[in-house]
């Protein structure tokens, strides 16, 4: 193996100022390297600050600490062997699908016939022949998806980045791409030597990566770091494939250890300044009830519960992670088991379920309870809603006060256990049960 | 600028940046194209106003003193002090036909072609 690796991530750390003047922890102590041939996976969930890193590794921006380099050399801008590939495809609307792709070659300064050639070359590769003088907007997803791929080979990178580049497909599209991808890859026709794939899909991490690094947040530091030792091409039914999805889903959903100054992921803070997910109540109702019936019978596995219910790993981890808050289940070692007051959930009638949700809702939800508190000791039984958002950004950011205050409200609403009126912005106790 | 267009800039921009595309193609490619649309916003705005504030400028009087140039807004001022109905409404019709052909004519099919090109959607 060559003893130079492609890439070094060295203790890296990154913050972003808060308006109140403190700062907002998003990277820390990260360490990563990137070998000759290896695809690296970054696995977390949004806002765990993978996407942060993977500008910082293609020199977008600059760490507050500790150093990116790019075979030995300091990366201090952005680095010519560094391309990207973007979520969103990130294509110029006005340009063609041939300007898009020759684009890297015109900053290059090439001379005119070359950029031709190796810009036909690349589109022809990336399977876009005869689209050269399409626009953007007359592509399908997955066909724009493929321009983004081919801009970004076309400049014959050593290192591709690739920013969730399958999320905004559809599942065959996404699947399609994939394949076409990894058959390239392998069949070593793509000049890259290295590639860092940022996801929040497991599967897709396990299908393609020789290398998997656990993200976690609050602040984003790698976990953990698998290693997938299977041969390409893989198949998703195969049972060490299975076993190393389960494995992963173990990592994400382990109880932190005590780690002191960081906040606690799987039981958020205990007090009032705890942000709060949007997650409806027909959503928790939903897992419950999908966690509660056969053949699960009140546990389940969350790699089965996530295929079962179509769902990726940012879509039922907050409904999980709530569920667990409220005490209605627990989760740990990949695994979500109702508890009693779940399983009693699941079998209730409506307004029983109302009851139980409110219980849980004031026991174990102190901003709710707080609410619910202020309103009972007021003669009016009403309280502006900037009393709570004012108190709420001490903690944190104004858009995030905004969307815990509405996360309980609507969770209140649904346990009737206050009310709130959005054209006086005020809550009140009008018409609980 | 809306917010996902606004995020949609910033990330255009990260692609010229990673390419490190610069100088005049910069401007070519990225940059001009870029704001071409939320541009020519402002110039049907400002082109509004202005033709607007022009004819009300053809007659000005403060005190004594009395400024008139020759123009539609002169004249329509003329008639409506001279109390002439006819004159006004002719005035005011020449005026609104103005109005609708340049917009038809000029900036709604700019407008079209800025949607259709440039917009970042």
């Amino acid at each position: 193996m060559n003893a130079v690796p492609l890439l070094q991530v060295t203790e890296v750390r990154q913050a972003f100022p808060k308006p109140d003047g403190g700062e907002l922890l998003v990277l820390e102590g990260v360490n990563l390297q990137l070998l000759q041939g290896q695809i690296v996976g970054l696995l977390g969930r949004s806002g765990s600050g993978k996407s942060t890193l993977l500008r910082l590794i293609a020199g977008l921006s600059q760490p507050n600490a500790g150093t990116v380099s790019y075979l030995g050399q300091q990366v201090m801008g952005p680095a010519p062997g560094v391309a990207m590939v973007f979520q969103s495809f990130a294509l110029f609307p006005w340009l063609t699908v041939f300007e898009n792709v020759a684009l890297g070659l015109e900053a290059q300064g090439l001379p005119r016939a070359e950029i031709r050639t190796k810009t036909l070359a690349a589109i022809d590769l990336i399977g876009l022949d005869g689209f050269e003088s399409a626009y953007p907007r007359e592509l399908s997803g997955g066909m724009r998806q493929r321009v983004g791929f081919a801009r970004a080979l076309v400049v014959h990178p050593s290192i591709l980045l690739m920013d969730e580049p399958f999320s905004a497909l559809d599942v065959l599209t996404a699947e399609t791409l994939r394949t076409d991808f990894l058959d390239l890859w392998s069949e070593g026709r793509m000049p890259i030597k290295g590639v860092i794939l940022v996801t929040h899909n497991i599967e897709e991490a396990v299908l393609m990566c020789d290398r998997v690094l656990v993200f976690g947040s609050n602040p984003g530091r790698i976990l953990t770091e698998i290693a997938v030792p299977l041969p390409q091409p893989r198949n998703r039914l195969d049972p060490m494939f299975r076993a190393l999805v389960e494995r992963i889903y173990v990592e994400m959903t382990a109880r932190p250890r005590a780690v002191t100054g960081t906040r606690n992921e799987w039981f958020p803070g205990l007090g009032i300044g705890t942000t709060l997910p949007r997650v409806s109540s027909n959503l928790l109702s939903g897992l419950i009830e999908a966690v509660a019936q056969p053949p699960f019978n009140g546990k389940a596995d969350l790699p089965e519960i996530a295929a079962r219910l179509q769902m990726e790993i940012d879509d039922l981890f907050p409904v999980a992670e709530t569920l667990q808050m409220m005490r209605l289940a627990e989760v740990e070692g990949g695994d979500i088991r109702l508890l009693e007051p779940g399983m009693a959930f699941a079998n209730a009638s409506l307004d029983e379920r109302k009851r139980i949700f409110a219980r849980q809702l004031l026991c174990f939800v102190p901003l709710a309870a707080h609410i619910r508190r202020i309103l009972d000791e007021r003669a009016s039984h009403a309280a502006p809603k900037s009393r709570f958002s004012d108190e709420l950004e001490d903690y944190m950011t104004p858009e995030a006060a905004e969307q815990t205050l509405r996360a309980v409200l609507s969770w209140a609403r649904y346990a009737e256990i206050f009310a709130y009126d959005d054209d006086r912005a005020a809550f009140s106790l009008e018409n609980p049960t | 600028m809306s917010s996902p267009a606004r995020r949609r800039c910033s990330e255009l921009r990260r692609v010229a940046l990673n390419l490190r595309v610069g100088g005049w193609l910069w401007w070519r490619k990225v940059a001009l194209p870029g704001v071409f649309p939320y541009y020519l916003t402002g110039a049907i705005t400002a082109s509004g106003g202005s033709w607007n504030a022009a004819i009300v400028a053809e007659l000005a009087s403060w005190g004594n003193t009395r400024l008139e140039a020759r123009g539609l807004g002169a004249y329509i001022a003329d008639a409506t002090a001279a109390a002439d109905f006819h004159r006004v409404a002719l005035g005011i019709v020449t005026m609104s036909v103005f109005v609708v052909t340049i917009n038809r004519c000029f900036w709604r099919p700019l407008y079209y072609f800025a949607e259709r090109k440039y917009r970042l959607s």
